[in-house]
């Protein structure tokens, strides 16, 4: 008895102290670098592959594609059937770490990434999108679009069945298509696809036309590559109702078999698949929520994937040797927004000043140095449309205070600028969460050196964008999102004076003029040229302060084989496990 | 009162309780800044989506009006579906309930054993520098943040040693994967208890050594596993039991962040999950379970002290 309790006093004892030696470890881990390092660091072996789109010389500040051509007229394409089986190793089960579990898998449902993450193994789209950008075929072998952008051919791929044995043709495209737009559907995606589409015609049995209610050059970017048509299987759409979240049926690679919820998703190969049987047996996607925990547990070999890498995880899994990350362009901006119908922030000198009182550059170096990269403009790096050609806003704070002069903010005997008695002190929104904290704490003290004070008011994730998007701010952490970087899912809702999403109220018609004409103008070099301007004077007026793009990062171990990484689709269907 | 009769009174007072702690928390969730809808639809969703699915939810109806509709159709068995997910509440419930009960449970497990003999060797030896030695230790495991000690173990255990699985539920925790994928997260939800259970069992042990009946029964020559376990034991534990039950509340309570820590899929971190995007009718569902379970968890244990103290009476 005596003994007994020795010995688990001994252990108690024992893990307390090991504890107490990592704790000091963890500390040292979790030391913030906001600061950078002044001596230099022998720099790690790395292992880190960026998949950098641009043909040329890869460079990884700022990753981005080349230009992509938008199909004109007619686009033939090589088909994508593999003859020779790719599977050096047949079987396995690849394990992902997703940062959270799934909500509803039913495309016309899905809002969040982690669903998207495993939903993208079970759904396909018309069309694929090659690494640097390009559109190729997928479930549509070609497509055609008529001179006025209105009406879009697509000619399917024959013999390509669902998961359920259902044939895929054109009824499932216009049955996808009307699901979406349907109200009862309740799609996130069903006011802009009634917004933008007025019928789907079913020409013969492997041809579907949508005809547009007004013209939309970018169509594919924001429609057909919109999880809203990601194409689903009316038999059993129809079959489960609003059930078909818990019985998604697609034609991709992996099929649906079961979600236990909290604890896993699992899929297996679809044996049918129409380009060619998929090498793993089954894939199990776990919701990991601690993204410390997903690095442990790809560490301890648990785990082979891992979505979620913070700043703090990714040095030490680049210097890991059995581990490869994988970094491409994302498709979010983020930056600061200015109500410009509040007093302060109506003159463009104020919005502009306090552009150039900020170093941009050194915050990204700094606070996301490995996983993001800078931009200066609304769209990403990663858009063919993007462009650098803006004014950058360096960081200048003599040309800032020299402009709040010109405004009439005088510097007071407090530091604090003045105008009529006023003193320069605005709150400015955000949502909680380190990121974005850290972020807004950084331009806020850059401008209080030029005497303007902004209180941050941190804000649960609904109540931020509900101030927003009903304009009930002065200035805000803002970012946006979207599922391919086409101008038409940035410019009209963000920055047109109607667009749902311009939570400043910014209104300038150049740029709206600009922005109707990206959406109508199918050739792609025109369509540049006016996303170029609209770009340009977007930045110039200084609405939002653009910041970063965030990059998405992935880790996996070094036996996933046969991985291909885009910016747009995550492709494990000839992926096979070296081990044992 | 005979105990049939205090079962089903106590039963009885429970309606009351429920409807008052459903209401607090169903009107506590629509009270605190944040939308559901607007969590759920992303930041992308057009105002006019949010508003019309709002509408149909019957969103802007008076917080009473949307309270009874839920309580009408709970008495039926119906707690509704999730708002994020569309699952059906009880399924959620049925699904991750089960696996928290497991992990509740091989925790007890952990801090009895670790906390009774630890607890009762200090007061044998009460005074002495291990009794103190024994005191600090468990100050100490009750004090340190479980989240702390979860991130070390899988540190240490999992991608240092490679002995255990570092997160996830591996299966039933009676086959051998299961039970090694909830030994690291049992561990570490069972410090804080088996530090409180080890100071309980010495301080009510200490005060029975020094009764006279125990001093009698040292006098009499009789052994000293004898004292211990005959003597001492059954009238020192009475205490210990009633800190065991509410501790056991307590480890269903403290599941929601070694759940979270280590991906296990209890109902803990649906609560959490819940909470984060106002899933409103997830988180009423989830507390309904919560609050009954804790009711019934007190009822047992005052039941069982009447059972192991005759002189209690019930009230």
């Amino acid at each position: 008895m005596a003994n007994k309790t020795l010995i688990i006093g001994v252990i108690l004892a024992l893990v307390i102290v090991v504890s107490a030696v990592a704790l000091m470890f963890n500390m040292q881990q979790q030391q913030p670098t906001p600061i950078p390092a002044t001596t230099p660091r022998e720099e790690p072996v790395t292992k880190t592959t960026i998949t950098t789109p641009t043909p040329a010389k890869p460079s990884p500040t700022t990753p981005r594609p080349s230009p992509t051509p938008t199909p004109t007229e007619t686009q033939v394409a090589e088909q994508k059937p593999v003859e020779v089986s790719p599977c050096v190793r047949e079987g396995g089960t690849l394990v992902i770490a997703n940062i959270a579990d799934v909500l509803r898998l039913d495309p016309a449902l899905i809002t969040d990434v982690p669903t998207a993450n495993v939903a993208e193994l079970i759904f396909e789209f018309l069309v694929d999108v090659a690494p640097n950008g390009t559109f190729i075929p997928g479930l549509a072998e070609r497509w055609e679009v008529s001179p006025d952008a209105k009406e879009w051919t697509f000619y399917l791929r024959k013999g390509v069945k669902f998961h359920d044995g259902t044939p895929f043709n054109a009824t499932a495209v216009k049955f996808t298509a009307e699901r979406t737009m349907d109200p009862e559907t309740q799609s996130p995606d069903g006011e802009l696809f009634r917004n933008t589409i007025e019928r789907v015609e079913v020409i013969d049995e492997y041809t579907v036309k949508f005809v547009l209610k007004k013209p939309s050059a970018g169509f594919i970017s924001q429609i057909v590559r919109n999880q809203g048509l990601m194409i689903v299987s009316p038999t059993a759409a129809m079959k489960y109702g609003k059930d078909f979240s818990k019985n998604p049926v697609g034609t991709g690679p992996f099929m649906f078999v079961e979600w236990v919820p909290g604890d896993r998703v699992v899929l297996k190969r679809f044996d049918e698949y129409w380009k060619g049987r998929p090498c793993l047996e089954e894939i199990i996607i776990k919701p990991i929520p601690e993204s410390s925990v997903q690095v442990a547990s790809l560490l301890a070999g648990d785990v082979d994937v891992i979505y979620a890498v913070s700043r703090e995880d990714l040095d030490r899994l680049e210097r890991s040797p059995d581990v490869v990350v994988y970094k491409v362009p994302g498709f979010t901006v983020f930056g600061i927004v200015f109500n410009v119908e509040h007093e302060f922030f109506k003159d463009v000198r104020v919005r502009q000043a306090l552009n150039y009182a900020v170093d941009k550059d050194a915050i990204v170096e700094t606070l996301f140095k490995g996983i993001a990269v800078r931009t200066y403009g609304p769209l990403p790096p990663s858009s063919p449309y993007y462009t650098e050609n803006v004014n950058k806003f360096p960081y200048d704070p003599e040309k800032a205070a020299q402009l709040l002069e010109e405004a009439g903010w005088k510097l007071g005997d407090d530091g604090i600028r003045y105008k009529d008695g006023k003193p320069f002190k605005f709150s400015i929104i955000l949502q909680e969460g380190k990121e974005a904290e850290e972020l807004v704490q950084a331009v806020a003290e850059y401008w209080r050196r030029i005497g303007v004070i902004a209180e941050l008011q941190i804000l649960e994730y609904g109540t931020w964008v509900d101030k927003l998007v009903s304009h009930d701010f002065e200035a805000g952490y803002i970012w946006w999102s979207a599922g391919s970087p086409d101008p038409d899912n940035f410019l009209p809702f963000l920055f047109r004076s109607d667009g749902w999403a311009n939570v400043g109220l910014y209104s300038n018609p150049k740029v709206d003029e600009l922005i109707d004409k990206v959406s109508v103008t199918p050739d792609f070099e025109e369509r540049k040229r006016y996303a170029e301007e609209a770009q340009r004077l977007i930045v110039e007026d200084s609405y939002w302060i653009f910041i970063y793009s965030g990059l998405d990062i992935i880790a996996m171990r070094d036996y996933v084989k046969n991985y291909v990484h885009s910016p747009f689709e995550r492709d494990y269907t000839f992926v096979y496990l070296e081990k044992e | 009162m005979s105990l049939a009769r205090y079962i089903l009174y106590r039963f009885f007072l429970m309606i009351p309780t429920l409807l008052i702690i459903t209401f607090i928390v169903f009107s506590l969730i629509h009270f605190i800044p944040g939308d559901p809808i607007r969590a759920i639809a992303g930041i992308n969703a057009s105002p006019e989506d949010i508003e019309r699915i709002k509408r149909e939810m019957g969103w802007y109806d008076p917080i009473h009006v949307q309270y009874f509709r839920w309580l009408s159709k709970v008495v039926t068995g119906d707690l509704g579906k999730s708002i994020r997910t569309g699952y059906e509440v009880s399924e959620i419930i049925a699904r991750t309930l089960p696996n928290t009960l497991e992990l509740a449970v091989l925790s007890m497990a952990f801090a009895l054993s670790m906390g009774i003999p630890v607890g009762i060797y200090a007061a044998y030896k009460r005074g002495s520098p291990i009794d103190r030695a024994i005191i600090l230790l468990s100050l100490t495991g009750s004090s340190f943040p479980q989240f702390l000690i979860g991130l070390v173990l899988i540190y240490v255990v999992s991608v240092e040693l490679n002995l255990l699985p570092s997160a996830g539920k591996q299966g039933p925790i009676y086959t051998l994967e299961g039970f090694k994928s909830a030994l690291m997260p049992a561990l570490t939800l069972s410090l804080y208890s088996a530090g409180i259970i080890a100071r309980i069992t010495r301080s009510s042990t200490a005060k029975v050594f020094s009764e006279l009946y125990t001093l009698y029964a040292q006098a009499k020559g009789l052994p000293k596993r004898t004292v211990i376990f005959r003597h001492v034991l059954r009238n020192s534990l009475i205490p210990v039991i009633s800190i065991a039950g509410i501790q056991f509340g307590f480890l269903m309570g403290g599941a929601v962040i070694v759940e979270t820590i280590f991906a296990w899929p209890g109902i803990g971190r649906q609560l959490v999950d819940a909470i984060i995007s106002r899933d409103y009718i997830l988180v009423q569902g989830i507390v309904l379970v919560y609050t009954v379970l804790f009711m019934v968890l007190n009822l047992i244990v005052d039941i069982s002290y009447k059972i192991l103290d005759p002189r209690v009476e019930l009230k």
